[in-house]
């Protein structure tokens, strides 16, 4: 040992695996939590808004938000992708959707990516692609014969979303999940869980409404169930994210550079 | 054995992600071409880190800070892709578990063969003889995890094995092995070394082996080398040892309690060979002395607490695991279980817990059928520790886990509180209790493991392997602890393949193979019996190896278990005539 308490040797930049890293994160990590999303699409869990269609979403759709906040926004956009591509055909029952909900999922883990990032204008990004898909959403609603009041009331928890994302609760959810304290954590992941999922499912719903389009009078039904669906998903995010980034620090595994943790 | 360095580490330190201290401190050491290094130091000592450095696991996995330099065969591990350098350099590590990947024995030796992009032909000869190396013969089609935990280990270096690489890293691979396992994989690492010229790192508390097999030993402690020599100056150095948790061969202790109680003794011999051609030398200033040894077997009365009745057990794939086995165990016995790997002991024990259901005959407990039962019932009489610990960690810190299995039971409140505090102060872990049980080393682990157990206040504790990963120190205060427990009155059941530490707890052997019960016997008697032993593959404790040549030598009974005991059957001759 040197004698001011140095280590003798000189510091080294280390590189991760080789290299074998997207956007700051192993490909281990992005196969690894490909592989427990695609697990979780086996869950079915029966609060979907999608009556017409099955009743039920995969419970990996409660997760998407998490694999951004821990992988960072394009690789858990991959990973998000990768796990529901598997999920389709590993688990055909949850997969009512169909293909589209590669892309949704993709979307929806980059836009939980996006709300970690502490440089760049991800965040920016995210926040056009929610609005766009909002006002498409209602637009095609409104030219179905849904009017604007009725289309603002079935998607308030949508608008929910892109409010709290353009005012500071977006920097203070970011803070309290990378806060050591387990309480702030699962307060900020319930809280980004709310604002991604909200604002990714506009976009996550889209498709399925072009075609599929469901009635106006099934609108005011999904009035009091959308925000049910998001509180399930929040609450199964929450719970397993707990969980998960407690054990990540705890074990003190290598932590992707754009992980919100 | 070439004389350029193979291996070169030049200041090497490093620091973990998120850890407060160095793991490796300012480490120096060059590793020539064809050698055989030994590494050796206490749990948390760097042996681990180092090994993994080797690699570029260390840093390039875990990230961290690194300082200084390694190379192996000219490539620096810290710039050199992993994919790389593990073409030079084959790793096995302490768990099986993390390294098995294939579906099948052969799929798993053939797996890094088949991307070096090997022909098929030299493929399948590799794993004909990598399977024969570690004897895993007729089990080349099951799948790996319906291998036994020693299974799983050889498999784990057949598959290094067959990459013939130029440096072997071996990080306690012996541990969950039987003692002839453990020395047959010694000497096939060995004769790779000697036959192939393969340059072999091998970290491991197994320190006979070590004397016998390594051309250096290099200690470490804390993160720092402390010497790096031959096995003969190393383990010479009781007081070095002692101060670092390292246990020397058990012919080196003999002779070192000869000079301990004034008696002359040459330069301690560190193997069975050196000690018995000293002896020699040694038989002109020493002699040996009338001794007598207690039985040290507690007589059986009253109704057996655990009674076993012509149990049989039949895996799904047709392993007849069991086959008959009775056996009678009274209130307050210590008694140990040996046997090779997958002789049966695990799954005897199991059957206890109804965590097997048996295919024929019974398990009783206090006379009563286990299958009347529930298991939560049987959970809090009978505690277990099972060889793996990390199966038994559930929580999310320490203290959650102590308290994991009353919580289930109902249990709150003060009371809970207090059972868990006194758990934790039982095994040390107090500091730890916030820590998260996985984020510990696998020595700590186990504790916690116990810890849980102890915090049910059991009648009957089965601990499965509990030595395995721990250091000599750690070893002893888990083997205290039970001891501790049996002196308070309950029934200790060890399943062990560490025969040198049974001696001062356990009072009762059962020898177990294949599926039978070999031997039944007072520890004296079971560890001197060497047809027996053998018989199920293992052999007995250094000592007893010297202490039956010298009874054979000069014509007396020796039976002794310790080096402390043997060399109190002697005198010197100076002053005796």
């Amino acid at each position: 040992m040197a004698e001011n308490g140095r280590p003798k040797g000189e510091e080294r930049r280390v590189q991760l695996l080789g290299g074998a890293a997207i956007d700051g994160a192993p490909i281990a990590y992005i196969i690894v939590w490909a592989a427990v999303l695609a697990v979780l699409s086996f869950v079915p869990i029966p609060v979907s808004a999608v009556l017409g269609i099955g009743g039920t979403f995969p419970m990996s759709q409660a997760a998407y938000a998490l694999v951004g906040f821990v992988l960072g926004p394009w690789a858990g956009g991959l990973a998000a992708g990768i796990g529901r591509l598997i999920g389709i055909f590993t688990a055909p029952h949850t997969a009512t959707a169909g293909l589209p909900s590669v892309l949704s999922a993709m979307v929806w883990a980059a836009v939980g990516g996006s709300l970690v990032s502490k440089k760049g204008r991800q965040w920016l990004l995210a926040l056009l692609v929610s609005v766009l898909s909002y006002v498409a959403y209602l637009a095609l609603g409104w030219s179905r014969g849904v009017d604007l009041s009725l289309g603002l009331q079935t998607t308030a928890s949508n608008l929910s979303g892109i409010l709290l994302w353009i005012l500071p609760t977006r920097a203070l959810a970011r803070e309290w999940i990378a806060d050591k304290n387990t309480a702030k954590l699962a307060g900020g992941l319930a809280l980004g869980c709310w604002m991604v999922n909200t604002c990714s499912h506009t976009f996550a719903s889209l498709l399925p409404y072009v075609l599929n389009p469901w009635p106006a009078n099934v609108w005011r039904v999904l009035i009091p169930i959308i925000p049910a669906e998001q509180l399930v998903r929040v609450v199964v995010g929450t719970v397993i994210g707990t969980g998960v980034i407690s054990g990540l620090r705890a074990i003190g595994l290598f932590k992707p550079t754009k992980a919100g943790y | 054995m070439g004389q350029d360095p193979l291996v070169h580490i030049d200041n090497l330190s490093y620091q973990y992600p998120r850890a407060k201290d160095l793991a490796l401190r300012d480490v120096n050491l060059s590793v020539r071409r064809g050698e055989f290094l030994g590494l050796v130091g206490p749990t948390g000592a760097g042996k681990t880190t180092l090994c993994l450095a080797l690699s570029g696991v260390v840093p390039q996995f875990f990230g961290g800070r690194f300082y200084g330099q390694v190379t192996v065969a000219g490539l620096d591990t810290v710039e050199t892709p992993i994919s790389l350098l593990a073409q030079h350099v084959a790793s096995v590590f302490q768990d099986p578990d993390t390294q098995l990947i294939a579906n099948s024995v052969q799929d798993e030796i053939a797996f890094a063969l088949e991307n070096i992009c090997l022909l098929p032909e030299e493929i399948r000869r590799r794993i004909a003889w990598a399977v024969q190396a570690v004897r895993l013969q007729g089990l080349e089609g099951k799948h790996p995890s319906e291998l036994s935990g020693g299974e799983k280990q050889r498999l784990a270096i057949a598959a290094a094995l067959a990459l013939q690489p130029e440096v072997l890293v071996l990080d306690e691979p012996t541990s969950q092995l039987d003692p002839v396992g453990s020395q047959e994989v010694f000497a096939t690492v060995r004769e790779l070394n000697a036959e192939l010229g393969i340059t072999v790192v091998l970290a491991s508390h197994a320190s006979e082996e070590l004397a016998g097999f390594a051309d250096r030993i290099a200690l470490l402690a804390e993160g720092q080398l402390v010497d790096v020599d031959t096995p003969r100056r190393i383990f010479a150095r009781p007081d070095l040892l002692s101060r670092y948790a390292t246990r020397p061969p058990q012919v080196a202790q003999f002779y070192q309690e000869l000079a301990r109680r004034g008696m002359p003794a040459p330069s301690a011999p560190v193997t069975l060979e050196q000690a018995t051609a000293s002896y020699e030398a040694l038989h002109e200033q020493i002699q040996l002395r009338l001794c007598e040894f207690a039985a040290n077997m507690s007589a059986a009365s009253g109704p057996p607490l655990l009674s076993v009745r012509g149990l049989e057990h039949v895996y799904p794939d047709g392993t007849r695991a069991l086959q008959g086995i009775s056996l009678d165990v009274q209130k307050g016995e210590y008694l140990a279980i040996l046997g090779q790997n997958g002789a049966g002991k695990t799954t005897l024990v199991k059957h206890f817990l109804r965590l097997l259901q048996p295919t024929a005959g019974q398990v009783l407990v206090d006379g009563q059928d286990v299958g009347g039962f529930q298991v939560s019932e049987l959970a809090r009489r009978i505690g277990f520790v099972s060889q793996n610990p990390d199966s038994q960690i559930f929580s999310s810190t320490v203290e959650a886990e102590v308290g994991f299995a009353l919580r289930n039971l109902g249990m709150n409140g003060p009371a809970l509180a207090e059972r868990v505090e006194q758990s934790l102060q039982t095994m040390g872990l107090v500091e730890h209790r916030s820590e998260h049980p996985l984020s510990l080393s696998k020595g700590d682990r186990a504790r916690v493991v116990i810890a849980a157990v102890l915090a049910m206040q059991p009648d009957i504790l089965i601990f499965d392997e509990p030595t395995t990963g721990q250091d000599y120190r750690g070893a002893q205060r888990i083997l205290d602890i039970s001891r501790e427990l049996h002196q308070a009155g309950k029934t200790i059941m060890v399943i062990t393949h560490h025969l040198h530490l049974l001696p001062g707890y356990a009072r009762r052997i059962i020898v177990m193979g294949k599926g039978v019960i070999l031997l039944d016997a007072p520890i004296r008697q079971a560890l001197h019996d060497i047809p027996t032993l053998s018989g199920t593959f293992l052999s007995p404790p250094q000592i007893v190896q010297f202490a039956l040549w010298l009874a054979s030598r000069e014509q007396v009974s020796l039976p002794v278990l310790t080096p402390e005991e043997l060399a109190a059957c002697f005198r010197s001759r100076v002053g005796s005539a």
